[in-house]
């Protein structure tokens, strides 16, 4: 049952509701605008994974996604380790294309390479590695951008790894340079973001410029297009807006489960304290 | 409150200002004072013997100077009036004013700070107004995400971080 408040990590995810589109437009013309570190923000249940997830097809050059919420380490050997091996036929794939057309260098002895000795490489020299990827399909190859989404909504301030992540997303700040056909989509929740504005207001400086808010709830809009899709009626979309605002896993949880209110986890009538 | 409390609000009340603390003519300070204690001139002497006062020669009679300065900041705290505020106005005002740039979550424990400072009360008082104004207007006022230096308990669930409603419908941008 509780399966139905996380989101399906499998390809080809559509995206429900006219907010949630214009927020992935946002992020696409971001790409398209030569953003190289996007940020994706926005509550448990907000539609972040679903958002970053929907992004495969959608832009132009590679889409490579990363689930960081599966891997125990959070600094930049195990993201990009992460990278790799979640997206390891796209990686042969870029292997092929450059044996074919004859890499030299660098390049040909990543060609050459096998799949253990790019993971490690990944794993040993993370930014050399990614710099790698970044000129085959950015400047040999001319796949460019080379956009890599890193779901990291899981973790939170609480979290012994948050500075191990923010280390690692300020040393892809650093090298930005390095990385010229890479972009970088990251999940954020509140917290992490609020952390990183204590914590290193460089990188702070530099996330705010390229980052999008998810909305907090769905609005009559989105529950319209969902309400239309699951095809229940009026009637049913009144006795919804009466629960107050609702985070779109909220409200895809109530489609599925027959508009179960405790089920999704909706507190319409509980004690408020604080501890 | 004790004879040095009452001294001390007899005080600010009548007394002005100075360098050195609250200044009060000497005469009119023990008969107002003499009004609730039978020996004003002694509790006087009390605050000197203790270093909670001076007296001064001035002009031609004397003034008592009151010179405990956090005695002086309790009694004035005491006798400013609470502000008449909306509560669902002053969280509305402290979340807007204390939420992160991007995500436009505050911190609950910020704004319980912001709330006790803006009225002067204590931290369970403050705590008090912003769960009264979360449980009237939380059905389209307010949502919540986890973090946060408090924890907000809203049925079973637990949050730590506000937000002000009319701030979250659209997708934003910076």
């Amino acid at each position: 049952m509780q399966r139905l408040l996380v989101p399906s990590r499998s390809s080809g995810v559509r995206l429900l509701g006219p907010s949630w589109r214009a927020a992935r437009d946002k992020v696409l013309s971001m790409v398209h605008e030569d953003y190289q570190l996007i940020t994706i923000i926005g509550r448990a249940g907000a539609g972040k994974t679903t958002l970053l997830l929907s992004l495969e097809g959608m832009v132009d050059g590679v889409f490579m996604y990363a689930d960081m919420t599966e891997v125990r380490d959070r600094d930049l050997s195990a993201i990009v380790y992460t990278v790799f091996t979640d997206n390891i036929r796209k990686i042969q794939e870029i292997q092929e294309r450059l044996r074919r057309i004859g890499a030299k260098g660098l390049l040909r002895a990543f060609a050459k390479a096998g799949i253990d000795e790019v993971l490690e490489s990944a794993k040993l020299r993370p930014m050399e590695t990614l710099k790698l990827l970044n000129d085959a399909v950015g400047g040999l190859l001319g796949m460019s951008p080379l956009v890599i989404g890193i779901d990291e909504g899981l973790l939170s301030q609480d979290d012994s790894r948050a500075m191990d992540f923010i280390n690692a997303i300020h040393a892809l700040r650093n090298n930005m340079q390095a990385l010229p056909s890479t972009r970088i989509v990251i999940t954020l929740l509140p917290d992490v973001v609020n952390l990183i504005s204590k914590v290193d207001t460089p990188l702070f400086d530099i996330l705010r410029l390229g980052a999008i808010t998810l909305p907090d709830y769905v609005t009559r809009e989105d529950l319209k297009e969902v309400i239309q899709e699951y095809g229940l009626s009026e009637t049913e979309m009144g006795k919804i807006e009466a629960l107050g605002p609702l985070t779109m896993r909220q409200l895809i949880c109530l489609m599925n489960t027959k508009m179960d209110v405790i089920k999704c986890g909706i507190d319409t009538a509980g004690e408020i304290s604080i501890e | 409150m004790d004879r040095v409390d009452l001294a001390y609000v007899v005080g600010v009340v009548l007394g002005k200002e100075d360098v050195d603390g609250i200044r009060v003519a000497y005469a009119t300070y023990t008969s107002t004072l003499g009004k609730w204690v039978r020996d004003p001139e002694g509790v006087v002497q009390y605050l000197v013997n203790t270093g909670k006062a001076r007296v001064v020669r001035s002009g031609q009679g004397r003034s008592v100077i009151l010179t405990d300065r956090e005695m002086m900041s309790r009694v004035n705290n005491l006798l400013t009036p609470r502000e008449d505020v909306d509560p669902l106005t002053l969280v509305i005002e402290g979340t807007r004013k204390l939420a992160n740039p991007l995500s436009g979550y505050a911190d609950i424990g910020d704004v319980i700070k912001y709330i006790e400072g803006r009225l002067n009360a204590t931290t369970k008082e403050a705590e008090e107004l912003l769960i009264k104004a979360i449980r009237f207007h939380r059905g389209g006022r307010f949502v919540f995400a986890h973090g946060g230096s408090r924890r907000l308990k809203i049925g079973s669930s637990y949050y730590g971080l506000i937000k002000v409603v009319s701030d979250a419908e659209t997708p934003s941008t910076q």
